[in-house]
Formats: C-alpha cells, structure tokens, sequence
C-alpha cells in the first residue's frame, strides 16, 4: 500500500483538475467493481455487489489543497489565487508544481511586517524567469505543492496526503473486500478543498441509505508545548462524533466502534470543530443520508508536508472491510 | 454558420433603446417585475415555451431540432441591487435596509426612484453622534441610511411610499462615445445578451434560457431554475466588476479582475465554481477563431449564477462570461459598447459549437 500511497500522493490534481487522479484509481480498481462511472462534475463512482441490501456509500475525495495563477508581473513573477484552505504560514520557500514539469517556488514580500495577517497576495511565485514573457505559468493555470514522498518507516510524509489517504484507503477495500450484504457504492469525489462540491452531487446521483465519509483529521500531537493530545498518530482511525457541519449519526458511530472493539482493530474517538471531509455534504443532500466519517490522523495538516502513520492507514482498511462485510441496522426507527 | 447570423459589432438604435429601457427599469431582488415584463415582450414570438416560476423565474426553451439535443442552459439575473423601505421617520424620512451588495456610502446624497413608478428622492443620513450638523455620516452604519422625499411627516410619507417598496439609484443611460453609462448594467447587459440569443437560437442544441431572480442575494432564482431544468451544460452571463484603474501608487495593478475593452470576460474560477475546463476551451478556442477579442476573468473571489447551477442535482458542468463593468453596483457604472458587442457574437458563435461531443468525447482533459 507504500506504492499506492506514494503513486496516489505525487500525482498532480488539484481542485476542478483530479483527472490524473481519477485515471489511476480507475485503473487499480478496475478488476474488482462492477460498474465505473464518471460524475458530470468527474467524481469516480465505482459500484460492488449492485442490488445488495443497504445502499451504502463510501466517499473520498480524489482533490488536494493548491493555487491558480491570477497574474504574472512585469518581472515575470506570479500571483495567485487560494483553491482551498491553505496554511499561508508554510508558504515562504515552498516549492509549487504545474503540469508540464513546471516547478517555482513561493517567496513572501519583504516589504511585510511582522504581524500584519498574511494573504496571498504577501506573495509572489518565483520561475527564475526575469520578464513576463519568460515565465512558464499564465493565468487561470493551476499548481500543487511541490514535496518529494518520505517513508521515515512507520510515519509517512508527503503533499496532498491529507487529501488522498481516504483514497488510498478506498482503493485498498475495494481490493480486499470479499463479500458484502450491500450494494457498496464507492465515491471518488472532486473539489472536497473547495466546498465540498463532489459530495453534494454524487450523492444526489447515488441517494444513498448509509454514506461513510473516509479521509484525515488533524492530529493533535504535533511536537511542541501547544499539543493537545486529542487524536494521536498511531492510535488507529478516528471515529468522528462531533464536529461544526456534522453530527454523525450515533447509531452508526456505535455501529463502527463495536465493530472495532469485535476485531480488535485500535481505534480512538475524534470530536474536532473543523470539517474537513465531505460528510456534511453526504448527510443533507436529497432527503438525507445516516452518515459517518472515519479518519486518518494527520499531523501538519493542509501544509506541503502531511504526516500520517502508516499502522493508522492500515488498521483503516481493516475497519472499513469488517464494516462492508456485516449488516447495518441503523437507517430507520430508534436507536 | 452563416456570416449574416452573425450578430453585428456595432449596436443598432434599436438594441441600444432596449438597453436603455432594461437599465433605466427598477427591479432590485425579489421584484423583477419591470425587467421581466421587457424580457417577455422581447422573446415570446421566439420560443417554445416559456414560464414563469414560482420564484419569478422566466425560463424559456427553444427546442433544436434533433429531439435528443444537449440541454443548454444560458442564465442571466434579472435583479439588481439597491435598498428596500422599512418604516418612516417622525420627521418624514423613509427609513430604508440594503438588498444585495451594496456600500452605503454609494448612497449618500444620490438621487433615487423609489417604486416602479419611480418617485424621486434622495438619500442622506442622521449626522453622526458628536460630529457637527451635516457632516457626513459613518458609512458603516449602514441601517442609519434615510430617502428624503419631500414628505413633512410620518403620515404624509406613509401615504406616499409603502413599505417594502423598493429604492434604486436614479440614473438614466448615456452613451459616452464607445461607453455608456448607467445604473444595473450588472446585469441588463446580460439579460440584452440573453435576449438576443434567444432571438436567433442555434439549431442543434435544445437552449433553455434562464432569466433569473435574486441573484444580488444568493443566487436563490439560479438554484431552482437548474433544478426544474436540469440542463447538461450550463453558460452564466453577467458583468464582471473592472478593476483596471492604473493603482495610486503608480505600481503594477496586479488585480484588476477584469479590464473594459477587453473582450468577454471567461472565468477560470471565482469563490463559488470552478469551471469545467473543456467549455472554458471551447469558448477561447472559438474567439480565436472568430477574431472575437476575449479575457481570462482573474481568478479569484465573487460569483456568479453559475455558482448555484453547477451544483444542482448530480452537477451542471458550467462556465461564467461576463462584460467587463467599472463602478459595479454604483449609481453609474460604465461599461464598454465594443466588450457587449463582443460577448453576444461570442456566445452566438460558441453556443453552435456545443453538442454532446463536447462533453462526451473529452472527459476531463486538461
């Protein structure tokens, strides 16, 4: 799963521009769904066991945190607009990727000051051209971070991995899984950093009963003073109960963690305000749907340098196959 | 395509008599009647059917002529913005709350119509607590705004102007050589293109044309008009602010957003919509090929109809033109004859190019 992660991680697809993304999970999953396809917004919709019990959806997003160019100066350096939610703080020295092999590198004004809030526009994107007409990028192109993948053992390191893990982890269920009661309706979904805009329309198109939003949390175990110990890297997938869009259902919440608990898979609960997952778009479309997240913990989230632990990722494919493989009373009634 | 279809690249009488009408009628949102009366009279004879919605909505289609066209959808917003009446004052004044975006102090001391019947007024403000009489208030306090219409009391102003009437800014169109200027060309101008469309609709694709309401307020007309039409592909037709004055500072203007004469503004993406690439292509490549002047809109924030259809249902892939327009939601914003012009022969010509092709045979190709 080392590769897929890496292959999945160093491919350029920003939001509105998953195509490469798309190409490839199309093409690992190919031999185990049984049917492919594409969203008119070009979410991946993969379907298993069709006419199964529950209807069950389990959404990724295929997109990652970049920028669009809104202007190249006279210098020849760029400007750019936020596709996303991204940590300007990390920006200064960071290196952003085009398509074409077209790399430069973030550098911040020297004329900022120290404390004044930093926007995008505290920043140029440096090609080494030195007139406009030498520089490779032009409006409306959009760029990626720019970070080699790491492999420091059991912790990974790479851009975009926030974004792609719950990918990354779909693929590999769609390999592993056997058997199923339901009819397992697989979503690789478009511009999750942006809104949420592919959760919305798929599950418009999919209407499902149950959906499980899978994909990163941010880890609260960063070295330094301000840790907050809420979710740890290394303790498992995180089972969300609360966060600002979303309630999860409690009913499946219970559901996923005595499932955990029967097959020893270590796990920890994750109640963090921010959304960052496409479940609140899944819960609310069309008449609404029992809805779920579980996540990867991830440490320096929404920065070029994403680190996850790698015993996470994989005690998460075991919980989402021991889910797809058990029956789900959780839609309708009491709890 | 024949040449003569061509829409032509300077105005006749006529069209610049429309838009005059279109700019000079008061319609902010959620009362769009005056505009969409211009627009009905404007269309009927062209269309196979037209309604209007629950929400004021006027949709229209113009069937092509394989029974199994790809649906297109083309919107423009009906409404524009400007203030809502909310009481009287002791003293006479109206008191009045914004409707859409507008700046308060955009207001002050300008002249308005007030209602369709366009009584006059003029907008002023309570002097701010400490300051001297009549120095001007804190454009901040936007709620504080009053339209002085000649009335000595609470009673008599009631009698004049209802509440919840509505107020716009009271300008009438000038054409300044290759420029006009007017109020609510945001977006008249949209809705004079969409006109025209319709007048000499393409063939080969079934056009739904969206005439909408309230998108000054949330794209809230766009929303449901997608839904009942549920087109395959969606154009949003609008103006873009220009930002393009040379910077104070004599420095790059490095965010002009738009510039007038220009060309159409094509949108790459705004806060709302990213748009799909392959008809941002098919509208460059087709100004290119038809010698259309044309602009990349900067990314970067705003929105447009496009922003509420492109999410309806299972998805619209959609994409935003606008005419350029400096001085957007002001009593005189300015906009180029030549960039209108431009953007009707541009989506004239780009609309016949559209078939299920587009979208079929490539897929998210970037």
């Amino acid at each position: 799963m080392k590769s897929l992660i890496r292959k999945l991680t160093s491919t350029y697809g920003p939001s509105g521009r998953e195509t490469a993304v798309r190409e490839i999970v199309a093409a690992e999953i190919r031999d185990h769904v049984q049917s492919i396809e594409i969203s008119p917004m070009g979410s991946l919709h993969a379907v298993v066991n069709r006419g199964g019990k529950k209807k069950v959806m389990l959404a990724a997003q295929m997109d990652e945190i970049g920028i669009v160019i809104s202007y190249v100066d006279q210098q020849g350096h760029a400007r750019f607009h936020l596709m996303g939610d991204v940590d300007l703080g990390m920006l200064h020295g960071h290196g952003v990727r085009f398509p074409g092999d077209i790399v430069g590198v973030f550098g911040l004004d020297p004329g900022w000051s120290e404390g004044k809030e930093l926007s995008a526009a505290d920043f140029r994107i440096d090609f080494g051209a030195d007139n406009k007409g030498s520089c490779p990028v032009h409006v409306g192109d959009f760029g990626v971070f720019e970070r080699p993948f790491l492999d420091l053992g059991e912790r990974l390191v790479a851009k975009g991995l926030g974004g792609r893990i719950g990918a990354v982890i779909l693929v590999e269920v769609i390999r592993q899984i056997s058997e199923t009661p339901h009819e397992l309706q697989f979503a690789f979904t478009v511009q999750e950093e942006v809104g949420r805009r592919g959760a919305s329309t798929s599950a418009y198109m999919l209407a499902p009963e149950v959906a499980i939003a899978v994909g990163a949390t941010a880890a609260g175990d960063s070295p330094g003073k301000g840790r907050t110990e809420v979710v740890l890297l290394g303790q498992g997938p995180a089972i969300r109960v609360w966060d600002l869009r979303m309630l999860p259902d409690r009913r499946l919440v219970r559901h996923i963690v005595d499932v955990a608990c029967q097959t020893g898979i270590t796990h920890q609960m994750d109640a963090l305000p921010t959304a960052d997952a496409d479940d609140p778009s899944l819960r609310a479309t069309r008449a609404g749907a029992c809805c779920g997240r579980i996540s990867v913990p991830v440490r320096y989230l929404h920065t070029p340098s994403e680190m996850v632990d790698y015993r996470d990722v994989d005690e998460a494919v075991r919980l989402v196959v021991e889910l797809t493989k058990r029956t789900l009373d959780v839609t309708e009634g009491e709890d | 395509m024949t040449a003569e279809h061509m829409p032509s690249a300077t105005p006749s009488a006529e069209q610049m008599r429309l838009i005059k009408r279109l700019t000079e009628a008061v319609a902010i949102s959620g009362n769009e009647g005056a505009v969409r009366a211009i627009v009905r009279e404007q269309v009927e004879p062209y269309v196979d059917e037209l309604r209007v919605d629950t929400l004021g909505n006027l949709l229209i289609r113009c069937k092509g002529r394989s029974s199994n066209g790809v649906r297109v959808m083309l919107a423009a917003h009906m409404d524009e913005v400007g203030l809502m009446v909310t009481g009287a004052a002791d003293d006479g004044t109206l008191r009045c709350k914004p409707v859409g975006w507008v700046d308060a102090a955009q207001f002050l001391g300008k002249p308005v119509w007030i209602g369709r019947h366009r009584l006059p007024g003029v907008v002023g403000a309570p002097p701010t607590p400490g300051s001297a009489a009549g120095a001007s208030a804190n454009p901040a306090e936007t709620m504080q705004i009053r339209i002085d219409i000649g009335a000595m009391s609470k009673e008599e102003a009631a009698g004049k102007v209802r509440l919840g009437e509505q107020v716009v800014f009271a300008t009438e169109l000038t054409r300044l050589g290759p420029m006009m200027r007017a109020k609510a060309l945001d977006d008249r101008l949209g809705i004079a293109i969409l006109i025209e469309i319709v007048q000499c609709p393409p063939a080969e694709i079934d056009l739904l044309a969206a005439f909408t309401v309230q998108e000054e307020i949330g794209l809230r007309g766009a929303e449901v008009a997608a839904h009942r039409m549920e087109p395959d592909l969606a154009i949003a037709i609008d103006c873009a602010p220009a930002r393009d004055l040379p910077t104070r500072d004599g420095e790059e203007n490095t965010r002009y957003s738009t510039r007038l004469g220009g060309g159409p503004a094509v949108y790459v993406a705004d806060r709302l919509t990213i748009c799909d690439p392959r008809i941002v292509r098919l509208l460059t490549e087709t100004a290119e090929q038809q010698g259309i002047p044309y602009q990349l809109r900067q990314p970067g924030e705003g929105g447009t109809d496009a922003g509420a259809i492109h999410l309806s249902r299972a998805g619209v892939p959609s994409v935003s033109v606008s005419v350029p327009t400096r001085y957007t939601h002001s009593p005189a914003s300015y906009a180029s004859i030549a960039d209108w012009r431009a953007t009707v022969r541009l989506l004239h010509a780009a609309v016949r190019r559209l078939g299920s092709s587009l979208l079929e045979d490539s897929p998210w190709q970037h």
